[in-house]
């Protein structure tokens, strides 16, 4: 309780004064008020009334300097001993409507008046004192049972605090009213000193619930705080993982880039980057070197600046440039050894490149990759691989020529007259000669047209007049094969062309040649020219009710060397290089050439049937 | 009776036109490198009607024959066929900037067939000179 009113001061260090002020106002006032009645007393006390109430005041006094409850009841009790002449003098505190007794300053445990009690209800109604014998039977029990014979209500107005009970009052029967309204006095004096420190004693109980309210506050507030820290320490925890996984993260992409720019300096060809408008965005060491030069700060500049792009001799103006071309059609330029390429960068230095142009995609197409490497050693190859051809082709025609040759002498007698088996013999040779002489011949077309040492003299062809130049040249073939050749022409009149005669004539008579070899004795074979709807083309087609293109074999039927099974055992001497040579030669004249296989006919029932194969190109039309 | 020289490296071949155009009734002239030609044409000063020509020979070339030939004004119109394995374009063209008569390209025709072109191109000559 000390500690308490300790920590009490301790709040509120004006709170004894006030207390203390109010308690000697109101002793003051008791003094004056018992001058008055003195002369009317009439006690029992063992002392003059005058001296009682001095007395009494006087340890009121002594406790004004404490406002312990204990210590204030301890006085009381002890100059209400030296005043009474009674043996019992119990003073009872209130304490949640049970009235509890005070021994040595400290309240008992053992509830002494119930609050349910007949005692205690007449006390708290009337705040009067009550006497053993004033009430019924029951009341005057627990007057026997604890030795008591009249009790006062300690109070402060009409606030019962506590009792004071008294008992075994000596030498008298009953208490006299000046006795009664004496002890009922000192009950209000009492009452009204005890009441100080009930007072303190509520507030500091109310501090303590107070502080333990604020305790529980606190408590809460740490909970939630602590909850919060845990949360916040949670939410570090996460941002560090989630720093961790972004430093991860960072260093994975570094890596990554890292292991880019080194596979990207380390290829052995040319990369560069550009954007739609040929800005260079990147450029690897190996493109540096290959241009050479001064290439400091290439990024960002024009790549057109830096590269000149030839084919052959020529430079390419900048919309025939396989980017551009990349960037209008948005698919991959490729370019090999025969597309003839070169590049020219700073040091002046051309040489020859192969080219692979990829889009650089986004939504859109947001730039260009051009890879690119030198390819002078692989053109050095195909010229020689050329030249070889060329001089192997010379060199295999010269003898041939003397085998050609001396067989047509043999074979017209000029050394003398030939039987039946050696003209049969010699026809043999000569038949041999004439086809190596075709494979020599055909070969050589093909270097010629892959070293792209081949000039190309365009002339006016009537085309209908000039294929039937052709049918004539091969009359003996087809004739002999008894093949129905017939020439389908739907416009009246056909544009005029411009070709390369050479060039053309090679191409006709190669699918001429090709669909009389592979079509039956007493077959047919069909030319048809026409004009594209478009009007820029006009499309060339041979179709023959021959053997046809094996499905297995359609993918391969322009390679060089090919030959499908059916076609070797229909013609074992071909030489699988002239629908390369016609694919090569059409080409050059920038035309395309397909086939379809079977081919649809109508017999002369007028029923449609599916035999051999239609071979068709395009010849562009000048406008 | 007319003369042709015919330089021609590869034995067989010469032999065969040799014989072929003797029986068409010219005078042949036969040899198997430029330079005999040369010694025929500038030191021994033959007069031939016509030349039968090979463009692959081994150390002087048929071009470079032609040239030399050509640039000589004593032979600025002489009258001379190429008769070769070669049909390049390259090679036709270059040979045609020196004024020749006819370029044959041998694979493409028969002994006969070249025999009577050069024939009729002897002949043409004869006759545009009896004409004038």
């Amino acid at each position: 309780m000390i500690e308490a009113l300790k920590s009490l001061q301790a709040l509120n260090p004006y709170f004894c004064p006030i207390f203390f002020t109010g308690f000697v106002i109101l002793s003051f006032g008791l003094l004056v008020w018992l001058k008055n009645r003195k002369a009317k007393a009439n006690f029992v006390f063992r002392r003059g009334e005058y001296d009682i109430y001095k007395a009494l005041i006087e340890a009121l006094e002594e406790t004004a300097n404490t406002i312990d409850l204990g210590e204030v009841v301890k006085n009381i009790h002890k100059s209400l001993s030296n005043a009474i002449a009674s043996k019992k003098i119990w003073i009872l505190l209130k304490k949640e409507e049970e009235y509890y007794l005070i021994q040595d300053g400290n309240l008992s445990s053992e509830i002494i008046l119930s609050s349910k009690n007949a005692v205690s209800k007449l006390i708290e109604e009337k705040k009067e004192t009550v006497e053993k014998w004033q009430i019924n039977e029951e009341t005057a029990r627990w007057f026997n049972d604890n030795g008591i014979e009249i009790v006062v209500p300690l109070r402060l107005k009409n606030r019962v605090l506590g009792l004071l009970a008294l008992g075994e009052k000596l030498n008298l029967k009953t208490y006299s009213v000046n006795d009664i309204k004496f002890l009922e006095n000192i009950g209000r004096v009492t009452g009204a000193a005890l009441s100080n420190s009930i007072k303190q004693e509520e507030l500091v109980q109310k501090e303590k619930n107070r502080v333990k309210d604020l305790e529980k506050i606190a408590e809460t507030r740490t909970g939630e705080l602590i909850n919060r820290l845990n949360e916040l320490e949670k939410t570090k925890t996460a941002l560090y993982n989630v720093s961790a996984d972004f430093k991860e993260l960072n260093d994975i992409l570094k890596e990554e880039r890292d292991r880019l720019g080194a596979i990207i300096s380390s290829i052995g060809e040319g990369l560069l980057l550009i954007d739609t408008k040929y800005k260079i965005l990147l450029m690897n060491l190996k493109a540096g070197k290959m241009l050479g030069g001064s290439l400091v700060n290439v990024i960002g500049q024009d790549v057109k600046k830096i590269i000149n792009v030839f084919k052959g001799e020529k430079e390419i103006p900048d919309n025939e440039q396989p980017v551009e071309k990349m960037f209008k059609t948005g698919e991959p330029v490729f370019t090999t050894v025969e597309d003839n390429f070169y590049f020219k960068g700073p040091s002046n230095k051309k040489f020859p490149v192969a080219l692979v142009v990829t889009p650089l995609k986004g939504d859109d197409i947001t730039g260009a990759i051009v890879v690119f490497r030198d390819i002078t050693e692989e053109k050095r190859l195909d010229e020689a691989k050329s030249g070889f051809i060329s001089i192997a082709s010379h060199q295999l025609r010269t003898p041939l020529t003397s085998i050609r040759w001396y067989t047509e002498m043999l074979n017209s007698e000029d050394v003398g007259p030939l039987n039946k088996d050696q003209k049969e013999f010699i026809a043999r040779v000569y038949s041999g000669a004439l086809k190596l002489n075709d494979v020599i011949e055909l070969l050589l077309a093909l270097s010629r047209i892959e070293s792209g040492n081949i000039q190309i003299k365009l002339a006016k062809i009537n085309i209908v007049s000039f294929t039937q130049d052709i049918l004539k040249e091969l009359e003996p073939q087809w004739k002999q094969k008894n093949i129905e050749v017939s020439l389908a022409i739907q416009e009246k009149q056909l544009p005029e062309i411009k070709l390369d005669i050479s060039m053309l004539r090679q191409v006709i008579t190669n699918l001429l040649s090709n669909s009389i070899r592979y079509t039956d004795d007493s077959g047919r074979i069909e030319i048809s020219i026409r004009k594209e709807p478009s009007g820029n083309e006009m499309i060339y087609s041979v179709k023959d009710d021959g053997i046809g293109v094996p499905e297995s074999f359609k993918d391969k039927i322009f390679q060089k060397f090919s030959r499908a099974e059916n076609a070797i055992n229909k013609a074992p001497d071909g030489s699988g290089l002239g629908l390369s040579l016609v694919k090569s030669l059409i080409e050059m004249w920038k035309g395309k050439v397909w086939f379809e296989s079977p081919a649809i006919w109508i017999n002369k029932k007028g029923e449609e049937y599916k035999k051999g194969s239609i071979f068709s190109f395009t010849i562009p039309l000048i406008k | 009776m007319k003369t042709v020289l015919v330089v021609e490296d590869e034995k067989p071949l010469n032999e065969a036109i040799t014989m072929k155009l003797k029986k068409k009734g010219f005078n042949v002239l036969n040899v198997f490198l430029a330079e005999e030609a040369i010694n025929i044409l500038e030191k021994q000063k033959i007069k031939v009607d016509f030349i039968w020509l090979d463009l692959l020979l081994p150390q002087i070339s048929g071009l470079e024959f032609l040239k030399h030939i050509k640039n000589n004004p004593g032979f600025k119109n002489q009258k001379i066929a190429v008769v070769s394995v070669s049909g390049s374009y390259d090679t036709i063209e270059a040979a045609k900037k020196f004024g020749i008569t006819d370029y044959i390209v041998k694979s493409e025709y028969k002994l006969d067939d070249i025999i009577d072109k050069v024939a009729n191109e002897i002949n043409n000559k004869i006759n545009a000179k009896q004409k004038q």
